[in-house]
């Protein structure tokens, strides 16, 4: 692989799934006013779910047995799998992907659970926070699941069997894309549909809109099942990118990261979110980038650090100065604020 | 005998974590923000403490050099950040990802200083004599710093906080902001005091932890949570409930874990588990926490939270 195309592919599939996340959060609080602090851990139950399908249902699907699924063998049938059956890797991958919506969505329901019951503002934020690490510490714990703080490795890109592994991750990193901009206009178009408007009217004053006989309740819970499930949908793409599943990695830094974006891009503000998403993935690459140029002096400098470091500025510039983002959240646009523009 | 070695780091580090809590509740209380950067404040702190051994291995001056360290650390802060936030307007969630924000920004500058140094983990030089052993648990010099220094700080701060008007205004803003800003008290100056109380104990904590273990970029996070559950625990805006969870927490955390790795065969990893359930149930159940369970003479302290209160 070229340096240009290899750096065409990361590029590409952090951005997309970075979009996702953002878009994700961007619906759950810059749209529904739901602060969801633990976003990481439905971006991790999203690769838990793809790694769980990958050394379980994938040997199944293609008839292989296996003794030792989370061990070295469990590797090795993967990988055969994968680099010679496309049929049955592309239903797995799809099934892995259905998978994690689904039960990335029903742990957002289960913590809506709390999310309608906690009235003080910031009780929520931290009851979410908490939850994400309480995920991270179970799977981390209990290797049954993804192999504990070992990991799982051999999560295998669904394009492996085309051989040449240029090819294969420039088609997955389309299809990374391709997904991402359809979750990007699926939530588009709902935050311009009478249920977004809802989601704002109960995010700006939820007493006018129960008064309205609105189910504030409802609406809420609704929003955390949607955006948790688009975020898992995030983290299965994730792991079948990266191909090694640990939970070390969705510590609770990387909600900040997504939380970032948001606020980077603009609050209730689609177009805002992917461009805060993008931000990211520039800061992101290019920290690492500088990080692999610099490998002869790391012992100078981690660049790794220097990009937490940059991010945390940037966000309390930000914060201090541009609270509203780069791109202000735009009026609703329906047929009524079209005749009153002209 | 176990239940005494557990017994003993139960009761330190129930200690420490009543002494982060306690500042943490004051920031809560008296700034009304729940500050994520207060991790950080407390690893400036075991910082500072092992930087000041190198000029004199002394425990009294490591504590002492820490808490004016890190109370500057914490009033730049407030200078630098949250005030002009405030003075804009800006919400309870915006001041709590711009804590968050800063206190990553912290830990991150000094997690690239520590590797260079080579003082990614390290201890204080302090040297260690033993005194006496409780079971077949020794007692360390340093240790008999930790409790006494944390009985003599709450007695200090509740004196502070009944005795001396500064004090008295802290309480009154916490009670009611409105009707405190109505007598004429001057807020900025009550903000600067209390930032300063609250970095000062923190950086206490944070020094007495490095005495007592070591120092890493990463020792106020991984406590955070951990002080959350105390602060919690303690009604959020109560202090004598901050000193109740912080010893909860350090038993339940030490005490407890121990008992149920023996007699359930539950892991130590999960330890974490234990203060993060304590936060999800307490919130859920029972947000104030304590209060209510104490009696009545001690919560004469406590305070009602009302985030609805004006944010000034």
């Amino acid at each position: 692989m070229t340096p240009i195309t290899s750096l065409v592919t990361t590029f590409a599939s952090f951005f997309g799934i970075y979009m996702i996340l953002s878009v994700s959060l961007n619906l759950e609080y810059g749209y529904g006013g739901q602060p969801n602090f633990g976003k990481v851990a439905f971006f991790g139950i999203g690769a838990f779910v793809a790694g769980v399908m990958a050394s379980r249902v994938l040997p199944l699907i293609a008839g292989v047995t296996v003794i030792d699924p989370l061990g070295p063998q469990g590797v090795e049938v993967r990988i055969a799998i994968s680099s010679t059956r496309p049929i049955e890797t592309i239903v797995t991958f799809v099934l892995a992907l259905i998978l994690a919506t689904i039960v990335g969505g029903f742990f957002g329901y289960l913590l809506s659970y709390p999310a309608l019951r906690i009235r003080e503002e910031w009780f929520l934020a931290m009851v979410l926070l908490v939850s994400g690490e309480i995920v991270r510490i179970i799977v981390r714990s209990y290797p049954p699941i993804v192999g504990g703080y070992q990991g799982l490795a051999g999560v295998s890109n669904p394009f492996r069997w085309i051989g040449d592994a240029t090819k294969a991750s420039l088609a997955y990193a389309a299809l990374i894309l391709a997904i991402a901009l359809g979750v990007y206009l699926l939530v588009d178009r709902s935050v311009n549909s009478p249920f977004g408007r809802l989601l704002k009217s109960v995010r700006d004053d939820p007493v006018a809109s129960m008064s309205l006989g609105k189910n504030v309740q409802l609406v809420r819970a609704q929003v955390l099942v949607f955006g948790s499930g688009l975020a898992a949908l995030a983290g299965a793409l994730y792991a079948h990118y990266i191909g090694f599943i640990t939970p070390d990695d969705f510590i609770p830094i990387r909600t900040f990261d997504i939380w970032v974006m948001m606020v980077l891009g603009g609050m209730g503000n689609n177009t805002g979110a992917v461009v805060g998403a993008a931000v990211m993935t520039i800061i992101d690459r290019a920290t690492a980038m500088l990080a692999v140029e610099c490998g002869t002096f790391s012992t100078l400098i981690e660049f790794n650090y220097v990009r937490y470091v940059l991010v945390g500025i940037l966000m309390l510039m930000i914060l201090m100065h541009r609270q509203k983002g780069l791109l202000p959240e735009e009026p609703v646009k329906t047929p009524a604020y079209e005749v009153m523009k002209n | 005998m176990w239940v005494i070695d557990s017994l003993v780091r139960s009761v330190l580090i129930g200690s420490l974590y009543t002494l982060m809590a306690l500042g943490l509740t004051m920031t809560i209380a008296v700034v009304r923000l729940p500050n994520f950067a207060h991790a950080e404040l407390i690893t400036v702190g075991a910082y500072v403490a092992v930087l000041s051994s190198y000029l004199h291995g002394d425990v009294p001056l490591a504590i002492a050099l820490s808490f004016v360290a890190t109370a500057i650390v914490a009033f730049v802060c407030h200078r630098a950040v949250y005030r002009p936030m405030r003075r804009k307007g800006a919400t309870m969630y915006t001041m709590v990802l711009a804590s968050f924000a800063l206190g990553l920004t912290i830990r991150y500058i000094l997690l690239v200083w520590a590797g260079p140094a080579e003082m990614l983990q390290i201890k204080p030089k302090i040297p260690l004599t033993v005194l006496f052993t409780i079971g077949e648990t020794p007692v360390l010099s340093v240790f008999v710093w930790s409790l006494p220094t944390a009985i003599v700080l709450v007695l200090v701060l509740h004196f502070l906080l009944h005795r001396t008007k500064t004090g008295k205004m802290m309480r009154a803003v916490a009670d009611n902001l409105t009707l405190s800003l109505v007598t004429g008290i001057d807020l900025e100056r009550i903000h600067d005091f209390s930032w300063i109380i609250a970095g000062g104990m923190a950086g206490i904590a944070g020094s007495l932890w490095a005495i007592l273990y070591y120092a890493t970029p990463y020792v106020g996070w991984t406590a955070l949570l951990s002080v959350f559950a105390a602060v919690v625990l303690g009604g959020l805006t109560s202090f004598t409930g901050a000193i109740a969870g912080g010893f909860v927490v350090g038993l339940s955390e030490n005490l407890l874990m121990e008992i149920l790795n023996r007699f359930i065969g539950l892991e130590f990893t999960y330890k974490p588990l234990i203060s993060f359930a304590i936060i999800v149930i307490v919130l859920m159940v029972r947000p104030v926490g304590l209060i209510g369970l104490l009696p009545t003479r001690v919560i004469r302290t406590t305070v009602k939270h009302d985030s609805r209160d004006d944010m000034t």
